[in-house]
């Protein structure tokens, strides 16, 4: 009796693996709760949007998406992480760009690339600025650059993350001035050596929102492709005739191997949870700008900002 | 006027009481765990807050703090296990007060001077909070260098019996500061090639293994033994006990006043300036309070001051590290990071606009925290005899469950099995220091304060390199360095005494009290 039910069962096992398409394992995808890396600390922009998205993606996919805190490394430990997950779906990660563009090219730890892995959506990204001081003598940044050309002065910038310092780079080739680039750890830091007067600039993707608005600080330009849609009176980079652009988007990635099902599953399931009140919310809280791209059309933008930045990163490591 | 009217009723509503509670509650709870602690407990609540009101989570998130600064010393003083690295000092005569049946006493002390500590930082939050910020603004990489090198030499006074061998605990613990990514080329330094150590030593999984899992070690170890001389089982009721071992009087904390109020000014002045951190906090009040007391042998042998000294550094912190966070928006410390995230979710802006635009809110949140002591009082005082009797359950139960906590405590640290590891790897380095009577409180502070020292000398290098001389004109940075100055040369003069006094008397009692 139990033979025979063994036998019956196995049956049924092939003949249904018969009929299914290739993929079928995964055909009732999802099945079982999500896992939803975060790959900085809560309380931050990325964090805020990974929570905001979190309960649509549970509708959107109809399983508990359970999100996990990787923070570390600006999003590397995440990433580094997820790489060694099962590709089946069941394990994204929210993260963001930096951590695949910039960091490997960067950093001789880094194990992984951007092709790496399979990333889902793009979601959301930053409203940027280098900012200034209020009472600062430049209202510009043809101001800045007049005023360190002409006096022969080197600015200071606090600088926490290789997008700031790449940054220097670009505008020190392209002007023939000196930075002096001062390291900080954390975006707080440099917001509190430019209101103590310690230096004179720092860029920053989040926390000068609230000091411009309070007219302590003046933003003086964007590293965008565009301009900031909360604050259109700064120019980008590029209409200021540097090549320079970067944008840490916020993304949704999984590891290298996921069904092709599962991927499109997933990225109907982000593109449904971008509604426009999340994206009020995530405007009106944080700042912040929401940005779908599907899974071909972030890897496409991967690389744009890849090829971008790699002039500078290679300027950067002979230095 | 009618704003802080209106803040203040805003926040005598039951729900935002039992709010705090419930946050005060899960403090205590989380602190006096070893292995788990407050930062760590406020980033686990975070999600939670987003379905209550903008007042009540913050309050909820404050009485979390409040609390777990507390909670961190109960384990400290009953098990020898600091819960969180900012009481590491308070297990120094906190757990030989419990080894003489005092341990109801250290318990009580530790909360009267944790309160007092926080009363008076909400005190200097609500009242001076701009002008003071103001005052931190002025602290740039030079003047922060300077304060961490004075802030070296206060801590010189920890390092136990041998300065040869404090100082060698605090060179490694410098040395392991420096792993990780360099803050100026942001090359991988002694990473050994493992991208886990990117961010560095993680220091929640380094302080568990060192100060809670090593003891753990030793403990068992004197147990399978049977080197124990006594059950070790302390207890610290019963009839047999006197009242007076049980409570603390109004003379002993009149006494331990000057202590407290030190310890609060240090605690407070270290929470307003962003950057420095509430473990230096602890040590910095316990090390000056040493260095006043006219019997300095005294401490580390079941001081009630030692207990009181760390206690009320490391509580002022925690109102203090609000005064950066809301007078210019910069948090002072992670657990404030993390309140900036909070105050965002609810469309507050924390900056320098938060009192015109949410007077009402922060006034709220000032009223909310005073009660929130007095709750943290209220809960602690019952809860402290239910904590004591740990001590008297047989050692044989409670090592397995807090090596389980240790584990969970570290994997708890970014959900991975490296933090587990790191943790293994520093109760063993921290099995051997106690062995061999190297003091972990200069090794946590030579990590702790190593790499901002290291980040700020570079800093003002970069910034100064061109003109060093100018540096003459920043007074806080003169000031500071004529400090160290002083402490240097009175450390050095002190040695030379102590040196005298040990020739002439060899057989002067030590302090091996904490050694079992």
């Amino acid at each position: 009796m139990k033979k025979m039910l063994k036998t019956r069962l196995a049956l049924a096992a092939l003949a249904t693996a018969a009929v299914l398409p290739a993929g079928a394992a995964f055909a009732e995808y999802p099945e079982k709760p999500v896992t939803m890396y975060i790959g900085f600390n809560p309380g931050g922009a990325v964090d805020t949007t990974a929570r905001l998205i979190q309960k649509n993606l549970e509708e959107a996919l109809g399983v508990p998406v359970i999100a996990v805190q990787k923070p570390g490394g600006g999003g590397t430990v995440m990433a580094t992480t997820m790489m060694h997950a099962k590709p089946d779906g069941y394990t994204i990660g929210m993260g963001a760009s930096a951590a695949y563009v910039l960091a490997p090219l960067l950093n001789s730890d880094i194990q992984y690339t951007l092709d790496g892995f399979d990333h889902i959506a793009t979601v959301s990204y930053p409203q940027d600025a280098l900012v200034v001081k209020a009472d600062a003598p430049w209202d510009t940044y043809a101001d800045l650059i007049k005023d360190a050309k002409e006096n022969g002065k080197s600015l200071s910038l606090s600088s926490q993350v290789s997008v700031s310092r790449l940054m220097a780079i670009a505008i020190e080739e392209k002007e023939d001035i000196k930075i002096n680039v001062v390291p900080v750890k954390g975006g707080s830091e440099g917001i509190k050596n430019v209101l103590g007067g310690h230096t004179d600039m720092t860029w920053g993707a989040s926390g000068w929102h609230a000091q411009v608005k309070a007219g302590e600080m003046k933003p003086i330009l964007s590293l965008g492709y565009k301009r900031n849609e909360d604050f259109t009176d700064v120019p980008t980079m590029h209409e200021l005739g540097i090549d320079y652009a970067f944008v840490d988007t916020f993304m949704l990635s999984a590891p290298k191997g996921l069904p092709a099902d599962v991927k499109a599953k997933l990225e109907a399931a982000v593109m449904a949870a971008i509604t426009p009140e999340l994206a009020k919310e995530l405007r009106e809280k944080m700042y912040l700008t929401a940005d779908y791209r599907g899974s071909v059309d972030t890897l496409e933008y991967l690389e744009m900002q890849r090829e971008e930045v790699l002039p500078f990163v290679e300027k950067m490591l002979a230095e | 006027m009618d704003t802080v009217l209106a803040g203040v009723s805003d926040a005598f509503t039951l729900i935002n009481i039992t709010y705090i509670a419930m946050g005060v509650f899960m403090g205590i709870m989380v602190g006096a765990i070893p292995g788990l602690n407050g930062p760590m407990a406020i980033a686990v609540a975070v999600p939670l807050t987003y379905y209550m009101s903008p007042l009540g989570s913050i309050a909820f998130l404050i009485g979390i703090n409040k609390g777990g600064t507390y909670g961190g010393s109960v384990a400290a003083i009953l098990l020898n296990t600091p819960g969180s690295p900012e009481s590491t000092s308070t297990a120094f005569d906190g757990y030989p007060l419990v080894k003489k049946g005092k341990g109801l006493k250290a318990l009580k002390m530790a909360l009267y001077a944790s309160i007092t500590g926080d009363i008076f930082s909400d005190i200097v939050l609500f009242t001076v909070a701009a002008p003071l910020a103001i005052v931190a603004l002025r602290m740039g990489p030079p003047e922060m260098a300077a304060v961490f090198a004075f802030s070296l030499t206060i801590i010189a006074g920890l390092s136990g019996k041998s300065i040869l061998r404090g100082l060698l605990a605090a060179i490694l613990g410098a040395y392991i500061s420096c792993v990780g990514l360099d803050i100026e080329t942001a090359q991988p330094r002694l990473t050994m090639g493992l991208s886990d150590l990117i961010e560095g030593v993680p220091i929640i999984p380094m302080t568990i293994g060192l100060l809670a899992l090593s003891e753990i070690l030793i403990q068992i170890e004197t147990t399978l033994l049977g080197r124990q001389t006594d059950s070790g089982q302390y207890r610290v009721f019963g009839k047999d006990i006197p009242k007076e071992d049980r409570t603390v009087s109004w003379v002993e904390y009149k006494s331990c006043l000057r202590t407290i109020v030190r310890s609060a000014l240090i605690g407070t002045g270290v929470g307003a300036i962003p950057g420095i951190g509430a473990i230096v906090a602890g040590f910095l009040g316990y090390g000056a309070a040493k260095r006043a007391s006219k019997n300095p042998e005294e401490f580390g042998t079941g001081k009630l001051e030692g207990v009181a000294a760390t206690e009320a550094a490391n509580s002022a912190v925690v109102g203090a590290n609000l005064i950066p966070l809301l007078a210019l928006g910069i948090p002072g410390s992670l657990s404030a990071a993390i309140l900036i995230g909070a105050f965002l979710m609810h469309g507050v802006d924390p900056g320098p606009l938060i009192f015109q635009e949410h007077g009402q809110l922060i006034y709220g949140i000032f009223a909310a925290m005073f009660m929130a002591n007095w709750i943290n009082f209220g809960i602690a005082n019952l809860g402290l005899r239910l904590f004591a009797m740990v001590v008297s359950v047989p050692k044989g139960i409670i090592h397995p469950i807090v090596v389980v906590l240790c584990i969970a405590g570290a994997f708890a640290n970014g959900n991975a099995m490296f933090s587990v590891a790191v943790m293994m790897v520093f109760a063993v380095l921290g099995y051997f220091m106690r062995k061999l009577d190297f003091s972990f409180a200069t090794f946590i502070i030579g990590f702790a304060l190593g790499g901002t020292f290291e980040q700020s000398v570079r800093q003002s290098v970069i910034l100064f390199k061109d003109s060093p001389w100018t540096l003459l004109t920043h007074p806080i940075v003169m000031l500071f360095v004529a400090l160290t100055i002083f402490a240097v040369w009175r450390i050095l003069n002190g040695q030379m005494s102590v040196k005298k006094v040990v020739a002439v008397a060899p057989d002067s009692p030590s302090v091996s009290e904490t050694k079992s």
